[in-house]
Parts: C-alpha cells; structure tokens; sequence
C-alpha cells in the first residue's frame, strides 16, 4: 500500500498543526461558530444529534493493520469504544470532544492517516473497488491513479469551495464494485485496441434527493491526460454549477440543465484551451512513483488446491458456508480475497468495535499482508488470503464475532446512521436494518433468497444509497411519525439503475412486514432460485409487487 | 405551545437544556417558557451563552409536561434528550439513569 | 478596508468608482465590468492613469478579453466566501491570458483562503477591517506545501509533485524551513 514521503508527512502534520490552532481560537472565542464551522467542517468534524462527530479519510478503502490498531486506540481513549465504517469507505466516530479533536489528529497523522475533506464544498475521499489490484477480472489497478487523485485534490487552491460536494470513483474491473456511474465523476479503466490503459470518463451520476445515473463524457482518456481533464471538469463546474440553491448544486444537476453535449463541449473547450504538458509530465512522473507502492506483496508459490483447505471444507459445514459466502477470486493462484461481514444478525451495519478492529488488524498480519479493505458496503476486507489459511482466519473470525456467513444476502444491510446519530435525519434507518435482519436470520431462507439488496437511508441526502438497491427503503417524516418508503429494481453496478417507487410509506411497525412481502412475492412466483431477484423484478415489473403488498382494503 | 431551549455544549458537543442555573444535561430541569415574552427571555439568555462561547445552536422546542416531566413534541427532539435509540448505554439515557 | 499585498499592509492609491459616481479626472481607478462595456468604455482609457475592473463572482472573465492588455487590475468579488468561482477566474486570468497585473481579491475575503488565493493568482486582498490583521502574515505559513503544481503562482507554498521531481526539497531542508 502507499507510504507517506516526508513530503506526505509533513504536509499532513502540518495540516493537523493548524486545526489544533484553529480549535484554540475557538475554545477561546477568537473565533466564532460561524467562522469556525467551515474550518471544523474541512477537517471532518460534524455536531451531530447527540455530539460531534469526527469522519476520518480511509483513502479509496486501504487500511494498514497499524492504522486500524490506532483507530481501536483512538476509540478507546477518545471516544465510546467503537467506530462506524461508512458506504463511503470511511470510518466516523461518534463521540468525540472538540478539546480532543487535535491529539485525534495528531494520532492520525502518526500512522499517515488525516481527516482532510472529509466534509465540506470540496472533492472528497476518492473511492474504488475494495478489490483493487487482486481482483481476478480487473483489467488494470485503479490504486496508483486513486493516490494520485488523493494528492491532486487535497487542499486545491481552486476547487476548494465548489457548489457542493464532489466525489469521485474509480473502477478497474468491469463488474463495477464501486458504483461509478452514481458519483460525480466516475472512470472506469479498461484497454483501447493498441492495449493502452485509460479511463471511461463518466460524469453526473449521483443519489440523493435527485438521483441520476452518469453519462459517459470520454470513452477514452489515456491515464496520462487525467489530472488535466478532470480539472478541466472541475473548472466548467466550479465556474457554472448552481450557487442559488443548494439541492440543485451537485454537477448531475448541471449535465441535466445543459445537457450532456454542451457540458462535454464546454469541458472539451476548456481542455483545448490549456496548455498541459508540464502538468502531464508531472503526474506521470507521479503515477510511477506511486504504482511502486502497489508492487504485489510477497505472494508464495500455492497449489490452486490446498489440500488441508479442501479437507475442512467437506468436514465443516459452517465454514464451508462462510467461505462459500465470504470468498472471492484472487488474481494469484492459492490466494483468497476475504470478506469480513459487520452486519451480524441484529447489529449495527458498518460498526465494528475497538476489540473488532484489533482482532481484524491481528488476523491481516497473520493472514493477509496486514492489509484490511473497507467496502461500500459497510464490509472489511483481507485482499490477500492463502487459501490454506482460510479455516484459521475462519475461527479467529468467529471469535471476534465477525464470522457472519451472510455477505450479498439479504441481511447485508446497507444503512447510514439515520436518526440514532444524524442530525439531518428524517427517520431512523438503523433499527429497521436490525428488525429486518432478525426477521431473516434464518441462514437456510437467507441462501434461498440469494442476491438481494436492501440499502437504507434516514433522510433524502440518500447516504444509504437506497436508490440503488434491489430493495432501497428511504425513512421520511409524515404526520409527525416516521414513515418508511420503499423502492424496488435499483443497482448500482454497471448496469446501474435506479429502483422505483412501490407505492405509500409504511410505518415503523409495518415496514419489516412490507419487506418480508415482497421477499415473499419473489420466492412465490420467481421462476426458480437461478432467477435472482433483479432479474425477477425486470421480468414482472413493480405493478406485479404493488399488487400484491397493499391489499385492496 | 410551552417551549424550552436546547443547543449543543461547545466543548463537549453534548445536548443541553436551558434551565434556571445555566445549562443541564437533564431536559426536566430546564426552563418552560408558555408565553412569548417568556420565551424571548430565554432565547435572548440562550443567546448570550452563545456569544460567550459555552453552547452552539441554541433553539426553542414544542414541547408537553407529564407529570412532572418534560416531553418534546417531536420524535428527533424526544431521541435528544436520551440519546441513540439503538444504543441504551451511551448518551444521556446512560449516563443520568433513573434522572430521567 | 484594509489592503494586503505582498506580504504587507499598505496603503490602496486605487479608487472603486460606482456606476452612478462621476469619474475622477485623475488617479488610478476601478470600474465595474458594464461601465467597461458601456457608450464610453474607449474614453476610460483616455485620462492615461490605470484602469481596473472589477468583476462579479457571476461575470465571465471571458468578457475582459477585448481590453486585458491595457488593465492594470482586475478585482474579482467574494460575495460569500463560499463563492468560489473568483478561483478558478483569477487562475484563468493568468493561466491562460498572462495577465500581469494586479489581480484583488474584494469582498467576503477571509485569511483563512488566503494561501489558496495566491496560488491560483491573487496577489492584492482587501479586508474588511476588524478581522484579525495580524494573522495574515502568519496564515499562510501553516501549510508551507501544496501537491498541485502551479506554474504560474508566486507564493512561498512549495510543490510537493515539483520537488519530488526535481529533488529541490531534501528532508534536511525540510527541517531547516521549519
Ligand atoms: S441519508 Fe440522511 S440521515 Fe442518513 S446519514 Fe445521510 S444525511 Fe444522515
């Protein structure tokens, strides 16, 4: 993984050095909240419902074992003891004091870690696929063109104080794991015909209040022209994104107005007009000292089947489930990729607590590198398991209450804090992700129903991402008690869609029947367990669902 | 509608109520304004604890007695005063117990 | 107002004419962008003293171009700090066009962009007064790198991409400037 320069370093301790003074001049009134708040905010630190809230930058989703041990420390010392791992691949922390905040800081910038934009009008923390660079269909490793964009953004004179937020993805692979088309800008790598790496430059995708799925702006960039185009996008938006209201703000809202060809135009105009050769050579120069970093580990040289491995498939019946569950494709042979599930039957997705986190920093040094991924889905990652190790990261798993076999069922809830944490809130998300998964704990029914989403958000902002579920549940406000509305057919992959609305909210004591209704729908009338449920829910259509969970009163 | 003022402890970031002794954790404690001119007191002292740096975000909220308690109107300002609902050991709800 | 420049606080000999002002005979003076583009727009530059525009956060810089050559200043206008659209003008101003003239900074200008707005261009600030002055000499020393590389800015922020590259910066510099 990439390790700071002294350059690195220094510009984070730097960074850290100047909020400490910041937060002084605000404990001792120099500052007001109102001049505060947007420094408070540039550096991650929200007031939340109940406290501030602290989201620290885990960039494009790679943690080192000695990060994440000092994240388990900083839950300790500084706050309740546990962290949140966001669909954003970051890590919030849901209680810290503003007198605390710089030593945080400070313990961040000691393992190469900040909370740099993780808030705020500015480009934030890049995204990728949790995969990356071990992904047995990826077609080029997104990892070194993520640093770069990290670097590039961070604290940018010009692109600091945009409309509203941005947020970029990159993928390598072409099973999209990390959503391109519903960002800002998403780019996808693949070949040209020469064999030459680039990017298919998609822009204008996004959620919340109004969700839109990209549209493709390049179909070609080479690597090298990155940095320079996508600054000649960020200018056209800083220049003509709305100001006047801020939830028409976000760059999809200006593709809409303009349309995709003007804003292309006007993007391509922009590129035309600049002179990018210093800038280009730069970064290319850039981009090989960073791919260094992302050189492979020591792998070994591993049969395909190990047969330890094999033998405590057939005799372990329940590990034999969480390997089937939890285990992708890695590009080396003998090699796993592993999931860690933080969706136990009845938790809290995406919390993992200070003794997790060491448990998991623990089995990546033993087992993977000590490298850990965090993914959108609220999920860990050991990229780079021997399969002869799988049964014993298994148990140390189990142990640590991380062994969950439900990874992509029907449990493996998306949620954004909602109302237990989010002073934005409109509903909570967390208690209903919590009922549901108890209503489906059942392993066996889990499997039946096989692939299926459920994301949910506590507000339109959307955080959840349930537009692009299979099943998205969005929490409102109606009459003054909570009301769930559900949509159905969204995903969030290469063929991104967005899920339509399946008719009138629910109330909190409804809307885990209304789920399993729908669950029920399928199972009854799929043509089979070979049809998944997207699959389904394009054949028949919402009205087929519509009908049969509001019965005719 | 009988109101009382809340806003976040600046240091802490806690949830507090304005009561007659300065700012309380414990939203029974604080002060119900019934009428305007009581609230326009309390918003102009909630006010003052802004300026002097000791809350931010200070606002009123609707809300009823019971018996001797105070309830807020609304489900979000309700959760407030106690904290997540997903997790009955941290918050207020932990910390002041049978106070509440 | 207060006016920053050069790492100084000093005195401002330009004067900001508004559309409904009579025009000084004399002095350098600052126009608005429709008084530029007005009937007498060609007579602005008759009196042969400098002449500077000032241009709203809305304005396209675009439309400075018939006259860029003979301004001596362009100010552009924070109506909010959050507006950020004067960067990417100021950065247009000089990446694009050379301009070489003083670009300022007007409006809603906090010290805290201070380091941000010299390097897209800035190079004059003008402060409303009361904000902490002192500040400003210091502000811009907290965070002496940048990763951008911005070949046209001449700020004391130092690029991290450049020096990786040139090996300009060593570790024991590094040291040495704190
Ligand atoms: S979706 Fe709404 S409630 Fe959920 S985290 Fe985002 S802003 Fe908060």
């Amino acid at each position: 993984m990439y390790r700071y320069d002294e350059f690195d370093a220094r510009f984070v301790a730097d960074r850290a050095a100047q909020f400490r003074d910041q937060v002084r001049r605000r404990l001792d009134g120099t500052l007001s909240e109102e001049e505060f708040r947007p420094l408070r905010l540039m550096n991650g630190l929200y007031l939340q419902l109940h406290a501030y809230m602290l989201r620290i930058a885990i960039p494009y989703g790679v943690l080192g074992s000695q990060q994440l041990r000092q994240l388990a420390m900083i839950a300790d010392r500084w706050d309740r003891g546990y962290g949140h791992f966001t669909t954003r691949q970051n890590i919030q922390f849901n209680w810290p004091k503003l007198a605390d905040v710089p030593d945080i800081l400070d313990a961040l910038a000691a393992v190469e870690m900040h909370a740099i934009q993780t808030s705020g009008n500015c480009i934030r923390n890049v995204t990728t696929d949790q995969f990356a660079g071990v992904a047995a269909d990826e077609v080029e490793d997104p990892r070194p063109y993520c640093e770069l964009l990290r670097q590039w953004s961070s604290l940018h004179p010009e692109f600091s104080f945009l409309p509203r937020k941005f947020k970029i993805a990159v993928t390598g692979a072409p099973f999209d794991r990390a959503a391109v088309k519903v960002h800002d800008i998403g780019l996808r790598m693949h070949r040209n015909e020469a064999g030459e790496p680039g990017f298919e430059v998609i822009v204008g995708g996004g959620l919340g209040r109004t969700p839109m799925v990209g549209k493709t702006v390049r179909d070609f960039l080479p690597v090298a022209e990155l940095v320079p185009y996508v600054t000649a996008i960020m200018r056209v938006y800083n220049r003509f994104g709305r100001r006047d209201n801020k939830y028409k703000a976000r760059i999809k809202i200006l593709v809409h107005e303009i349309g995709v060809d003007a804003f292309s135009e006007l993007v391509e105009a922009e590129y035309r007009a600049g002179d990018h050769a210093a800038g280009i050579e730069l970064a290319v120069g850039e981009v090989e000292r960073i791919a260094a970093y992302f050189a492979p580990p020591a792998y070994e040289d591993l049969p395909e089947r190990d047969p330890g491995h094999m033998a405590r498939l057939f005799e372990n019946r329940d590990f034999a489930r969480w390997v089937r569950q939890s285990t992708a494709p890695h590009t080396v042979r003998g090699y796993s990729i592993a999931n860690i599930s933080l969706k136990p039957i009845g938790g809290i997705p995406g919390d993992a607590s200070s003794a997790q986190m060491r448990a998991v920093a623990d089995l990546a040094d033993r087992h993977s590198f000590g490298e850990i991924r965090v993914a959108h889905e609220q999920n860990l990652v050991l990229p780079n398991v021997p399969k002869r190790d799988l049964f014993a990261l298994w148990e140390g798993l189990v142990e640590a209450d991380l062994g969950t076999p439900n990874l992509g069922l029907v449990s493996d809830i998306i949620a954004c804090p909602g109302m237990d944490y989010c002073s934005l809130a409109t509903a909570r998300s967390i208690p209903v992700a919590q009922a549901i998964s108890r209503r489906f704990a059942d392993l066996a029914l889990q499997s039946d129903v096989g692939d299926l989403r459920i994301n949910i958000s506590g507000c339109i902002n959307a955080c959840g991402h349930h537009h692009v579920a299979h099943l998205g549940i969005l929490g409102l406000e109606k009459r003054g008690v909570e009301s769930y509305q559900i949509t159905l057919g969204g995903s969030g992959d290469e063929n991104a869609a967005l899920g339509q609305l399946l008719g009138p909210g629910f109330a909190a004591d409804e809307i885990v029947d209304a789920v399993e209704a729908v669950v029920r729908v399928y199972l009854a009338d799929r043509r089979g367990p070979e049809e998944r449920f997207l699959d389904f829910f394009r054949r028949v259509g919402i009205k087929h669902f519509k009908e049969a969970v509001y019965v005719p009163v | 509608m009988p109101k009382i003022i809340t806003a976040n402890h600046l240091v802490v970031g806690d949830v507090v109520f304005l009561a007659e002794d300065g700012w309380t954790p414990v939203v029974d404690r604080a002060v119900v304004a019934d009428d305007d001119a009581a609230l326009e007191q309390l918003l102009a002292r909630a006010a003052q604890a802004e300026a002097a740096n000791i809350v931010v975000g200070p606002y009123a909220v609707d809300i009823r007695r019971e018996g001797g308690r105070i309830v807020p109107l609304h489900y979000r300002e309700a959760m407030r005063t106690r904290g997540p609902t997903v997790r009955p050991d941290l918050g207020h709800q932990a910390e002041l117990g049978s106070q509440r | 107002m207060s006016l920053f420049k050069h790492g100084e606080w000093t005195t401002d000999d330009w004067r900001f004419v508004a559309d409904d002002e009579p025009l000084p005979a004399v002095g350098p003076k600052i126009v608005t962008l429709a008084r530029l583009q007005g009937d007498d727009g060609e007579y602005l530059f008759h009196c042969g003293c400098p002449l500077g525009v000032r241009l709203e956060s809305g304005e396209p810089v675009e439309a400075l171009e018939p006259w860029l050559n003979r301004l001596s200043l362009v100010a552009l206008g924070f109506p909010a700090f959050v507006d950020g659209r004067a960067f990417s003008a100021a950065a247009i101003l000089r990446q694009r066009h050379g301009f070489a003239g003083e670009i300022r900074a007007v409006g809603n200008v906090l010290v805290d962009q201070h380091a941000f707005m010299l390097r897209v261009g800035f190079d004059a600030f003008e402060v409303a007064e009361g904000r902490a002055l002192e500040s400003w000499r210091t502000a811009l020393l907290d965070v002496p790198f940048a990763y951008q590389y911005d070949d046209t800015a001449s700020t004391p922020v130092q690029s991290i991409w450049q020096a990786r590259r040139s090996g300009s910066l060593q570790a024991g510099e590094l040291q040495a400037a704190e």
